[in-house]
């Protein structure tokens, strides 16, 4: 039996080889959310050189990248803290001259709370801040435990390579057939990516790239989406998961607290409320749960913003914000960067 | 689940265990590999498959002690109503609360009841049916109680058969699961190339045209090609996702050397709605018509309505299809009610299929013979391809309640097939004709093994023929079809909520 087992055993490694081999090579040469390779620091470093970076992929490891530009960057008088929906603002919005857009898709309230943190610990703490919030911010509940650990800890890191779980990850990533899938239809739109992830990108480049001050410059095709287009995404729209759990109290505090934190070391915030398309924001008041939920969170930020003496620019809904309109918008949620230039007015304490 | 990593794992895992302990210890890595399987489904929940298998285990050990009928009859009703109580409250107490409330609103205006809270173990149904048929069986003194509850304990929560069945029998377990391990090579290769078929009908096939399904009944208004369609795609989606379902437990099953009973023997080559029944869920129908239909035809009222139909009714035909039909009914009722408490439930896997028979029961005559006339001969290609046809198209009456969710939406969708007005297919993000080409090549390959199975031939042994290049270059394909093509971590099985 044992001889049996070992041939089947040696037969089924053979079988399954060729398949793994092909996902590995697949998953790590086109990689194309950028997150096998340390894209985010390869970015960050030609950041912080001054160059502007531009993965190969047109995606890179936003966090990784974060990451690396607290851990090594210099202060600035105005940063930029939030999740996409903020992304896009430059130095120019904000009328200043250092200055430094840190968002990154998604950020989460624990990610804002730790680049805060980050910041405080290395003195780098900017003059202005402008924070947008995500609905997440306020129903996905923070673990404080794990973020005490984190800032007890001799350095506040998000992210080591060298750690156990990171390794981990890395090889998840590796094997992971999702991402094989997307390898793939990344080859074959793409072809194969040069071995370099991240470049400097010329003057006349199209793709996605981030600038040296961290803003985001989206790929020339996304910024020429039609308004009927964003209309039809906005239509077509699905609620993400962040719309699934309750408004959370202690996550209030929690931001509260850190804003406040904030102001006592000096620095001068604003926040900034992004509208949803209007065609969505029309769904969103024909769904009961949905609609209290975007109601409670724009009364809460309020509420913040008014405890704190906070200024707020924005609003969720379109129609608070004037001359907002469909042709503003570039997809359900973000807003054209001409538009957010146009409409509103990111200066802190002036 | 089936589906996780974690079941890979702990396949792999338990697998080497297995081979790798004694022979008389084999059966006790099943039990912990099931047992963990459980928990970690489960959780605290756990109690629930213990109380089943304690019932079983004490209800037919006392039949021993006892010599008198009576006794041996009420020890068994005993045992028999407990676990069928058990399944009642978990699965439909609420559907009755419903139902109840539904009739205190027509009569005074208000709801009385409120709905229990009840979280209902995962495979409380297919393991409490086993577990009655072990009790009835030892009863009927087919075979001998089993002295050690751990037996019992594995024979209930087999892991590889826990959630979705098929419904075995004790005697035709015991055989397999405690007798000396044996390592045999194809059975061991054929388990897997089963599971990896299985694997391709439910992440390439079931869950890509799952998304059509749920787009299509999703919509507010449905023009009548749009409910075809739906319903078609539901029909792949259900089968692809059911027989995936059953060969990935089946083939999971023969790895460890322990051959599970077949729940699918292409039921969309039959050539009429009992044949279908006979060739969908089998093991299921077996268990009602043993353990339910049977015994039913031998009770005293049944008897006596028998009399009374033969007695009363001139037609000897009718005066005989009639008793046996109301034991069918209750039969087609309990199904219904199996598939879980809901009205649409008990329409389409109950009271439509009973109506299908007993119409085929009375005019099957008629209609074979009007066919003879118009030249379709009895036992022709023809007859066989239209009556599969028919079949099918009955199929798509009942499976309709199912994705409309309501037995009210159902009629409506039925009613707007006959509408041609509206035929805008709803858009679905993403989805391109690669999407289409794939789920109509699966949905064919599928067919086309299925029609091999029909034949009385066996893909696998055709399979196993093939020079090595051959069989390996089919299963590469296979592989990488799911690799390529599969829908990873987004659904459970249909199968999973019964």
């Amino acid at each position: 039996m044992g001889t049996f087992m070992c041939k089947n055993i040696l037969r089924f490694v053979i079988f399954f080889l060729p398949l793994i081999g092909l996902v590995l090579f697949f998953n790590y040469r086109v990689d194309p959310a950028g997150l096998l390779e340390p894209s985010g620091k390869y970015a960050a470093e030609l950041m912080l050189a001054g160059n502007n970076a531009a993965p190969v992929s047109g995606n890179l490891n936003e966090r990784e990248k974060m990451d690396y530009l607290l851990q090594n960057m210099d202060a600035v008088e105005y940063a930029v803290l939030g999740p996409s929906l903020s992304i896009t603002v430059d130095k120019e919005m904000a009328h200043d001259f250092s200055f430094a857009n840190l968002s990154i898709s998604g950020m989460k309230l624990i990610e804002f709370l730790r680049a805060v943190a980050i910041m405080d610990q290395r003195g780098i703490l900017p003059e202005k801040m402008l924070v947008c919030f995500d609905m997440s911010w306020f129903t996905t509940r923070v673990d404080v435990e794990h973020f005490s650990e984190l800032l007890a800890s001799d350095e506040v890191r998000v992210t080591d390579s060298s750690s156990a779980r990171d390794i981990l990850n890395h090889w998840e990533r590796l094997l992971s057939l999702t991402y094989f899938q997307d390898s793939i239809s990344s080859f074959l739109e793409n072809g194969m990516p040069p071995a370099e992830k991240v470049f400097v990108p010329p003057a006349d480049y199209t793709g996605a790239y981030w600038q040296a001050d961290g803003t985001r410059i989206y790929a020339q095709d996304y910024q020429n989406t039609t308004a009927d287009t964003a209309k039809q995404i906005a239509q077509e729209y699905t609620f993400s998961e962040e719309y699934d759990g309750e408004i959370d109290e202690h996550n209030i505090i929690l931001l509260e607290e850190s804003l406040s934190y904030l102001q006592q070391q000096g620095v001068a915030i604003k926040i900034m409320q992004v509208p949803y398309h209007p065609i969505l924001w029309e769904r969103v008041q024909q769904m009961e749960d949905e609609r209290e939920k975007v109601m409670r969170f724009e009364e809460e930020v309020l509420m913040l913003a008014e405890c704190l003496s906070i200024p707020v620019v924005g609003s969720q809904c379109y129609q608070n914000l004037p001359g907002c309109s469909e042709e503003d918008f570039w997809d359900a949620r973000h807003m054209r960067r001409e538009s957010i230039r146009e409409l509103f007015d990111l200066r802190i304490g002036e | 689940m089936i589906l996780t990593v974690s079941f890979i794992f702990l396949m792999a895992f338990s697998l080497c265990l297995y081979y790798l302990v004694p022979s008389q210890f084999a059966w006790y890595v099943l039990l912990g590999a099931s047992l963990l399987f459980y928990w970690q489904e489960s959780r605290c929940l756990i109690w629930h498959l213990f109380l089943g298998v304690a019932v079983a285990y004490t209800s037919a050990r006392l039949l021993l002690l006892f010599r008198s009928t009576a006794a041996k009859r009420a020890v068994m009703w005993g045992g028999v109503s407990i676990l069928v109580a058990h399944l009642f409250i978990m699965k439909d107490l609420n559907f009755f609360v419903y139902v109840a409330n539904a009739v205190s609103l027509v009569i005074n205006g208000q709801t009385q009841f409120s709905l229990f809270s009840i979280l209902a173990p995962i495979g409380i149904s297919y393991y409490t049916l086993s577990l009655i048929g072990y009790v009835i069986d030892v009863y009927r003194e087919d075979y001998p109680p089993e002295k050690n509850p751990l037996r019992v304990a594995l024979f209930a929560c087999y892991f590889p058969q826990l959630t979705s069945g098929p419904v075995t029998q004790f005697d035709a377990m015991r055989d397999q699961l405690f007798v000396r391990r044996i390592w045999d090579d194809q059975r061991f290769i054929y388990g897997l190339e089963r599971m990896l078929w299985g694997y391709f009908k439910k992440m390439v096939v079931a869950d890509r045209v799952a998304v059509v399904v749920r787009t299509i009944f999703g919509s507010n208004a449905l023009g009548g090609p749009l409910v075809l369609l739906g319903t078609i795609a539901y029909t792949v989606q259900l089968y692809a996702d059911f027989s995936g379902c059953m060969d990935i437990i089946l083939g999971a099953s023969e790895c460890f050397g322990i051959t599970l009973p077949e729940n699918f023997n292409a039921p969309f080559f039959s050539k009429n709605i009992s044949e279908f029944w006979r060739r969908w869920h089998i093991t299921l129908g077996v268990w009602f018509r043993n353990y339910l239909f049977y015994p039913l035809l031998r009770t005293k009222v049944l008897i006596r309505w028998n009399k009374i139909c033969r007695q009363h009714i001139r037609n000897k035909r009718l005066a005989k299809v009639i008793p046996t039909q109301t034991a069918l009914f209750v039969l087609w009722l309990c199904l219904g009610l199996w598939h879980g408490g809901s009205f649409e439930y008990i329409v389409a896997a109950g009271v439509l299929p009973f109506v299908y028979l007993f119409a085929a029961e009375l005019f099957g005559p008629t209609c074979r013979a009007l066919g003879e006339k118009i030249g379709i001969k009895d036992g022709s290609s023809l007859q066989h391809l239209l009556g599969s046809l028919r079949t099918l198209l009955l199929m798509f009456g009942c499976w309709i309640f199912v994705c409309s969710r309501s037995v009210i939406l159902g009629i409506r969708n039925i009613v707007s097939l006959f509408d041609f007005s509206l035929c805008i297919f709803p858009s679905i993000s993403d989805w391109n004709v690669i999407d289409t080409m794939i789920i109509v090549v699966g949905a064919l390959l599928i067919l086309l093994v299925d029609r091999v199975n029909y034949k009385g031939g066996s893909v696998r042994d055709w399979l196993a023929k093939q020079k090595t290049l051959v069989r390996w270059g089919v299963l590469w394909a296979v592989c990488l079809s799911i690799m390529l093509w599969g829908e990873f971590g987004t659904s459970s099985f249909i199968y999973f909520q019964f």
